[in-house]
């Protein structure tokens, strides 16, 4: 069930989407001339994307491929928890507000 | 002034090193570690951390304190001594715990600042007692947006499994740890678990899934893999991993298949009330004599002669024992009283030897000694009679550890022993009250000895001094 809160999953419909690149990267070898101007524009624009998000890896030790694809897999869903989890902290302390000013009797 | 010499350990991080010089700690930041280095300083939580405890205190110094090996340093740091530096396998469950999550909330709370970490080695975790002491000042990096959680593997191969494999299966990891120091691979513990284990998500997670990827990763081109380099991670992801590693680390508890040995040792160890006050008054009249600034207390079960010693006047107690029931009672003593206690697991017939690169990665016991005094208490049988080291030899090794100490020496026929000894043959002809004191006297003086119960226990205080 959790895999398919992982937004990656569901946008490239392929568990091996995650360890391949975009593809229309390899596509365009194999394009018919016709077409090659058009593939060359969205690789081009790929690429252009990947650049702009792409870092230098500062990992002095080997980060381990495995984890690097389960953080893609989690990602989106250890996001949504923290914002849940906020989110929840806040409705609670502002219920907390509002009752503290008719307190209830509780059983000791 | 000695000449300074690189430590052993510290050498794979190449923005900078640690330097030993005497008694003083250095740390050089090399020119590529300088920027990362100046941001984490400029938003001051080194300094708050350090402050509060949690990290190691880093001082500025002239690079010339260094002298040649100095040169080309961007600056140079000092900090100040461990008392007794110690290795993760070398500790118990609940330390490993409290490192782990001094980890986590050091990452946590650095992200709030735009600093990140970029490893999570347990080597960079050290303890004053009971409290955990991060060093590795250089791990701090300034968070570059999108960047993953870098040091996600080495956490679960250092700080996760080790802690998984009694918690969730009984199994002390000490012994594997040691033999594989750069931690337990994921793949190796999910090849353990059941299929009741990975009702876990998070085990599911982290030790099944992450070893699956792993295995799926081989069949990756470079292409590929430098893709999943550039893959940004965003920061909220980033926290919530954390968070949600955070909690589940906590929440973790040991699940043992039956008590250990030792862990109601109070109950069953065959003093009667008024000798058990005749021994402590002993202890307790030796350290207030030779007040030790370092005292090794082996066998040191749950800590009792380890505070009676720090009360009596010791600097600082590092008790050594097998048994890991023990050992976690120890260490929550001396968390509750924030004492100056480090209770270690060690094998005493294996203790833990020079290892890692160059053998010099990691220091072996006698390598981080010699100790001001030893207490050696109901301890000396277990290697002579348990282990079958010869008696002499025993007194040999512990004599030569440190200057001056206790000694006690346990009878045969001991109700203690007798059960120790009840499947086996009495081979031990060379064991009894002469040929020990006769042991001791070849090495050192005895300064008092006394018999402290009805079964024929005497203690030796030494001094070869």
């Amino acid at each position: 069930m959790w895999l398919f809160l992982a937004p990656e999953f569901h946008e490239r419909g392929s568990f091996r989407a995650f360890i391949a690149p975009p593809a229309p990267l390899f596509a365009m070898g194999r394009s018919a001339s016709g077409q090659m101007n058009r593939s060359l524009d969205v690789a081009l624009l790929c690429t252009a994307i990947v650049v702009a998000t792409a870092r230098d890896s500062h990992a002095y030790i080997d980060p381990g491929a495995g984890s690097l694809l389960l953080q893609v897999v989690l990602g989106g869903a250890a996001a949504l928890a923290v914002l849940t989890r906020r989110y929840w902290a806040t409705l609670k302390s502002r219920l907390g507000r509002r009752t503290a000013v008719a307190p209830r009797d509780r059983p000791q | 002034m000695s000449l300074p010499h690189p430590e052993g350990g510290s050498f794979r991080d190449p923005a900078g090193r640690v330097w030993r010089a005497g008694a003083r700690i250095y740390r050089s930041v090399a020119p590529r570690g300088a920027a990362d280095y100046e941001f984490v300083r400029s938003t001051g939580l080194l300094d708050r951390w350090s402050g509060e405890g949690r990290v190691v205190a880093a001082q500025e110094v002239d690079p010339g304190v260094l002298g040649a090996a100095g040169a080309g340093a961007a600056y140079v740091l000092e900090h100040p001594k461990v008392p007794f530096v110690s290795h993760p396998y070398e500790w118990s469950f609940v330390q490993l715990q409290a490192a782990a999550c001094l980890q986590l909330d050091l990452h946590l709370e650095a992200l709030r600042d735009g600093v990140s970490l970029s490893d999570a080695s347990a080597y960079n975790v050290q303890f004053q007692g009971a409290r955990p002491l991060f060093i590795d000042v250089l791990s701090f990096r300034r968070y570059r947006d999108g960047e993953p959680w870098l040091g996600h593997r080495q956490f679960c191969e250092q700080f996760l499994n080790p802690l998984l494999l009694r918690a969730l299966l009984g199994l002390t990891p000490n012994a594997w740890f040691r033999g594989s120091p750069e931690g337990i691979p994921a793949g190796d513990l999910a090849r353990l678990l059941t299929w009741r284990h990975l009702l876990s998500f998070n085990t599911l997670s982290h030790v099944w899934l992450q070893a699956r990827l792993q295995v799926r990763a081989r069949a990756s081109s470079q292409t590929q893999l430098e893709t999943l380099k550039r893959r940004p991670l965003p920061r909220r992801s980033l926290e919530g991993l954390l968070e949600q590693m955070r909690r589940w680390v906590a929440r973790l508890s040991v699940r043992d298949r039956q008590p250990s040995l030792w862990s109601d040792y109070a109950a069953s160890h065959g003093y009667a009330g008024a000798e058990e006050a005749d021994k402590r008054a002993f202890v307790a009249d030796f350290v207030a004599r030779t007040r030790p600034s370092m005292l090794w207390d082996f066998g040191c079960n749950t800590g009792d002669y380890a505070a009676l010693a720090l009360a009596e006047g010791a600097g600082y107690v590092v008790g050594f024992d097998a048994d890991h029931g023990a050992l976690d009672a120890a260490y929550r003593r001396a968390d509750q009283g924030g004492l100056a206690f480090l209770p270690l697991h060690m094998d005493a017939a294996n203790p833990s030897p020079d290892q890692g690169w160059d053998h010099r990665e990691r220091r072996g016991l006698a390598a981080r000694g010699p100790a001001d005094a030893v207490l050696a208490l109901a301890f000396v049988h277990h290697l002579a009679l348990g282990r079958n080291v010869p008696v002499d030899e025993t007194l040999r090794w512990l004599i030569g550890l440190a200057p001056r100490g206790v000694i006690e020496f346990v009878r045969k026929d001991d109700p203690t022993v007798r059960r120790m000894l009840a499947l086996r043959e009495d081979v031990f002809d060379g064991y009894d009250e002469s040929a020990f004191a006769a042991a001791v006297g070849r090495r050192a003086r005895i300064v008092r000895e006394e018999e402290i119960s009805s079964t024929g226990r005497r203690l030796y205080w030494y001094d070869r001094t």
